[in-house]
């Protein structure tokens, strides 16, 4: 390949004042828009397209894509301080970023979230430059037998990561599966578990139930302990850089862990539909499984901090890959990125293949920028979240239940969903204190449109026997694979108290 | 107690479960059958954890008293307050409703001084005007009772 035509595009960015200029405005946008639970990507995108109006396209979309680049950075703020996803990937960081805040070690955890952060995302870009040639059959060998059997087997390997009982993992994760039901049935048009309610005929809110589960337990717990999110008394609430440098070398200490993670997040990004949830949580699970003292995780293990990490940065990579080359978003953030890309004049489609390489690589480029700079822009904002968890929750509690409404309410613009995330937020809260995880609610809640769809089709082509094709039946071993591991894991005496991932 | 509230969840879910499965009865086939599909296996899902739940000992109050779930604040009055946060922002909306509430929950449900809670009032203002309608320009929810009156 013409190296003129990879890295040309590169030094036009990183010498003109104007690209880099924007590139270091839409970091801290993205990092704000990912940091408030409830915003989100898909918002932030949608909220800048106004500001990108009469921008040149390259310059409109390396600004909106750096800003969609970065928004799991801040969504991993809080995440980790709060226990409050801030945005739905980011649920799989609290899992142990959140353990690690209450024991003092933000600035660590946020520390190997950066890294991995940044570092995810540079390998997601590279990981897209090096699949341009053999794009097409990657993205095509999944048939909708397998979409289902893999929505399948997210829910069994998040469920398998309920160390105390994955009945209660399964079920939760086909309640999310239920939920996402609910709407009009897209193959007859009925109405499904609407109660002839309008706001729920285009289906539950993700974001509403997701801060439902996820934010307002959060807050009823802590108010109902009292005190301050961090289980740590007498500290000054001041900020420390070798903390936060400390978690960046932990990415470094990690370096297998990071490149696989990166590698598995581009390769579930590039699946269309599949982008979002799905990497973080796999990755999480795939650190669980390889790693030495799997028991640590869900306690403060900062490895449970880089697996999802580097997989929401580098999933973005991954999913450019089917929305510039096929028109098909690989997420639903790509799918507003899609729609802010034609609005500027860019066509996605097979002929950026053949006179768009120019573009394709600045785009490239743009990520892994983006991704890198943003090390240096948290680093600068850093201090100032660190200290909010010696925040008490007293004052905590009310803005983020204000902010969490927001959120419910910003996602659809319906009060309705303000209440359905207050039903739901109850419910979290016994599912938490009683021992049923969180997670898989959402996994299947994301999941289940795609599952769905999967099914009739795959159905409709195959008929009942559609689970024989070879690449199914992998997948249908891998689900077998995760229970067996787990009930050999869960009959070892020193893991039974194993892996406790609970939010 | 026969049916605590560990046992009481477990029921919740297989009553989610069940009631679709039950609606699900009522719809055409093609919409019932991803209900079925997952409503069956939910619902056995959870009568297994409700026989689990039968014949293993109660820990999990103890758990949650390691947790401090039982300490200060009383899960009631938690409720409570998410009720009030609900029916303030619904009824009031943000840019009134979230300042008062917020307000409100410092004074009384924390019991800090009037001064921590207008200074917690005045920036959940600042924050919801300044950043989401002056910078973001985003429409916030203006409360169903001020809609009604205006």
């Amino acid at each position: 390949m013409d190296l003129g035509v990879m890295f040309g595009p590169l030094l036009n960015i990183i010498t003109s004042p104007y690209l880099m200029g924007l590139i270091l405005l839409a970091i801290p946008i993205g990092i704000f828009f990912g940091a408030v639970p409830g915003l989100g990507g898909k918002l932030g995108v949608v909220l800048m397209i106004p500001f990108v109006f009469g921008m040149d396209p390259l310059a409109g979309a390396v600004f909106l894509l750096a800003m969609h680049a970065v928004v799991h950075t801040g969504g991993s703020i809080p995440s980790i301080l709060f226990g409050v996803p801030g945005t739905g990937p980011d649920a799989a960081t609290i899992v142990d970023g959140y353990p690690m805040a209450q024991r003092g070690e933000a600035g660590r955890a946020l520390g190997a979230s950066l890294g991995a952060s940044g570092i995810g995302g540079v390998i997601g870009a590279l990981f897209l430059a090096a699949m341009l040639p053999v794009l097409r059959p990657v993205v095509l060998a999944f048939s909708p037998a397998e979409f289902f059997l893999l929505a399948l087997f997210g829910i069994t390997f998040i469920a398998m990561l309920s160390g105390d009982s994955l009945i209660k993992g399964i079920a939760v994760g086909f309640l999310g599966l239920m939920v996402s039901l609910v709407g009009l049935d897209p193959h007859s048009g009925v109405q499904r578990f609407t109660f002839d309610q309008l706001f729920l005929w285009d289906g539950v809110s993700v974001v509403a139930a997701v801060l439902g589960i996820f934010a307002i337990p959060e807050m009823l717990s802590l108010g109902v302990r009292g005190g301050a999110i961090a289980e740590v008394e007498g500290k000054p609430a001041r900020y420390d850089i070798s903390q936060v440098i400390e978690g960046i070398r932990d990415v470094f200490r990690n370096p297998w862990l990071t490149v696989r993670t990166s590698i598995i997040g581009a390769v579930i990004g590039a699946i269309p539909g599949l982008g979002g949830d799905a990497a973080s949580w796999l990755c999480y699970g795939h650190a669980v499984q390889t790693c030495k003292n799997p028991e640590n995780f869900g306690k403060g293990d900062v490895r449970g901090v880089i697996a999802p990490e580097t997989a929401n940065n580098s999933k973005e990579g991954g999913s450019l890959l089917p929305t510039l080359f096929f028109g098909v978003p690989g997420s639903s953030g790509m799918a507003i990125l899609l729609g802010a890309f034609v609005m500027l004049g860019i066509q996605p489609g097979p002929q950026l293949a053949i006179n768009g390489m120019d573009l394709v690589w600045s785009l490239i480029w743009a990520l892994a920028l983006a991704n890198f700079l943003s090390i240096f822009v948290f680093l600068a904002m850093a201090p100032a979240f660190s200290m909010l968890i010696f925040v008490r929750g007293a004052l905590l509690i009310p803005f983020v239940l204000v902010l969490a409404f927001l959120g419910a309410f910003l996602s659809e613009a319906g009060w309705e969903n303000m209440l359905l995330m207050a039903a739901l937020g109850v419910l979290g809260y016994y599912l938490k204190k009683f021992g049923w995880p969180r997670p898989p609610f959402v996994i299947g809640l994301v999941l289940g449109g795609i599952a769905e769809d999967s099914i009739f089709k795959a159905l409709a082509i195959w008929g009942p026997t559609f689970f024989l094709r070879p690449m199914s039946l992998v997948l249908i071993g891998l689900i077998v694979m995760t229970i067996v591991i787990y009930i050999i894991r869960l009959r070892k005496p020193d893991r039974k108290q194993g892996i406790r991932y609970d939010v | 107690m026969m049916f605590d509230m560990r046992k009481t969840v477990t029921l919740v879910m297989l009553g989610i479960f069940t009631g679709a499965v039950l609606i699900a009865l009522t719809l055409p086939s093609q919409a019932a059958f991803m209900p079925f599909l997952v409503g069956i296996p939910g619902m056995m899902l959870c009568a297994a954890q409700l026989v689990i739940d039968f014949t293993t000992a109660e820990d999990a109050p103890k758990a949650s008293q390691k947790d401090g779930f039982d300490d200060s604040r009383t899960e009631a009055q938690m409720f409570a307050w998410l009720g009030i946060f609900t029916a303030f922002l619904i009824g009031i909306g943000f840019q009134w409703g979230g300042p008062i509430v917020v307000a409100l929950f410092v004074r009384y449900g924390s019991r800090d001084t009037w001064g921590n809670a207008c200074f917690a009032a005045l920036g959940t203002f600042a924050v919801l005007f300044g950043v989401f309608v002056w910078l973001l320009e985003l429409h916030l929810f203006q409360g169903l009772i001020i809609e009604r009156l205006m």
